[in-house]
């Protein structure tokens, strides 16, 4: 599905209610009526090929329109990532929480795992806090101070920040195997189900999150950086 | 070559496939014999590290669990070493009758357990004498075979399935 200005707010959700969340961000809600996303982008002066490339993207992992993002500018992109930390802050962290912890209570059997998938969760949850708290306390300010000060100095490289991202998750990864091979316990099926979905739901969204810092934003200040560089030696 | 005299205690033994060679092992552990019996080691023994095929000759009767035997290695004190801990990290499971049940190999166990325990690459390839390159090689087939990655999930993987003992580790380093 490729969705294009004329396309109305209300079909896009239709056909793929993920990307309410990702709307959201956007500051872009339901109840629009039929308007399309080229007219609500014009009325409130965002950027639609921004948000069509994060839209379409997100909606096909496979259609990564890199060069569409590649042409919007740090700031918006930052901001939208910004965004992101807040839903994940405010919505999906309590939410996996909740879920999991309704789902654990409700195993009756072998407490011991049980707990050890809780350890394991907080474990990742303070590792997932503490990076998302580096990127806005520290990646996304000096960013942001350097794209806006162009006369600003050249001594931090983008490349000093080691933006790791695989580490986190690897551990989502390993909690979704621990849980779907190896918790052997009499538990809710719903509860169980419920959790998982959320951790996938997450998975997808933060991957989709990752992929934009990584791909795109990291890739422009290089850029900027390079010919800032090159100015400065003529 | 060294000839030396062993008594191990016997819980039950072994049986194993080579998978390079499809040849069936005996691993065994003995003490204070009643029997004496001598082990056959094949002429291709020093080309492989990790698995050593032993067969195990009886003067008499098959080996029962329980019971207690000595048996005379005639091999270095390397292959002793990775005989006994190749049996050991058997000994380490549930059900000693069955060998490699579940979905890891004895060998990729012991790596686990060493995982599991905090202990870095080189000194799990030292411990248990084999290459680096062995370790990462079993650490890659253990991830795949698992669908756990990181050394907190491998930990807890080995907690619950009895690989490891949670009250052995600093779990609070670890998880």
């Amino acid at each position: 599905m490729h969705f294009n200005e004329k396309d109305k707010v209300c079909r896009i959700l239709q056909t793929n209610i993920e990307l309410l969340p990702v709307l959201n961000r956007f500051n872009i809600r339901t109840g629009v009526h039929d308007k399309t996303i080229g007219e609500i982008c014009d009325e409130r002066g965002i950027n639609i090929n921004f948000v069509l490339a994060v839209l379409n993207t997100y909606d096909n992992p496979d259609f990564f329109q890199k060069e569409t993002l590649m042409n919007v500018s740090p700031l918006e992109i930052t901001n939208y990532l910004k965004s992101t930390h807040r839903y994940y802050y405010q919505v999906k962290l309590p939410q996996i929480e909740d879920h999991l912890n309704q789902f654990l209570d409700s195993c009756e059997t072998n407490r011991e795992q049980v707990s050890l998938i809780k350890r394991f969760y907080d474990k990742y949850k303070s590792e997932l806090v503490a990076h998302i708290e580096d990127e806005e306390n520290n990646f996304f300010p000096h960013i942001i101070e350097f794209v806006k000060n162009s006369k600003k100095n050249l001594n931090f490289s983008i490349a000093v920040f080691e933006h790791e991202h695989s580490n986190v998750d690897d551990k989502l990864n390993d909690l979704k195997s621990l849980i779907i091979k190896y918790l052997d316990s009499q538990y809710d099926d719903f509860l169980c189900y419920q959790f998982l979905k959320s951790i996938y739901e997450f998975e997808k969204d933060i991957q989709d999150h990752a992929r934009i810092e990584d791909k795109i934003l990291i890739p422009q200040i290089q850029d900027l950086e390079k010919e800032r560089r090159g100015g400065n030696e003529h | 070559m060294v000839r030396r005299n062993f008594n191990l205690e016997v819980e039950s033994y072994a049986f194993l496939k080579n998978l390079q060679e499809s040849e069936d092992i005996f691993y065994v552990i003995v003490v204070d014999s009643q029997l004496s019996a001598k082990l056959k080691f094949p002429k291709s023994i020093h080309e492989r590290r990790q698995i050593i095929p032993v067969y195990f000759c009886m003067k008499e009767g098959v080996l029962m669990n329980g019971d207690k035997y000595r048996i005379d290695f005639n091999c270095t004190m390397v292959q002793i070493r990775e005989v006994l801990s190749e049996i050991i990290s058997r000994y380490s499971e549930k059900d000693g009758n069955s060998i490699g049940t579940g979905e890891l190999t004895i060998r990729e166990r012991e790596v686990l357990k060493l995982v599991a325990g905090g202990y870095t690459n080189k000194e799990i390839a030292e411990d248990l004498y084999i290459s680096l390159h062995t370790v990462i090689s079993h650490r890659k087939n253990i991830t795949e075979k698992l669908g756990i990655k990181s050394i907190s999930g491998l930990t807890v993987y080995a907690i619950m399935n009895n690989i490891i003992d949670k009250e052995s580790l600093d779990i609070g380093a670890l998880i």
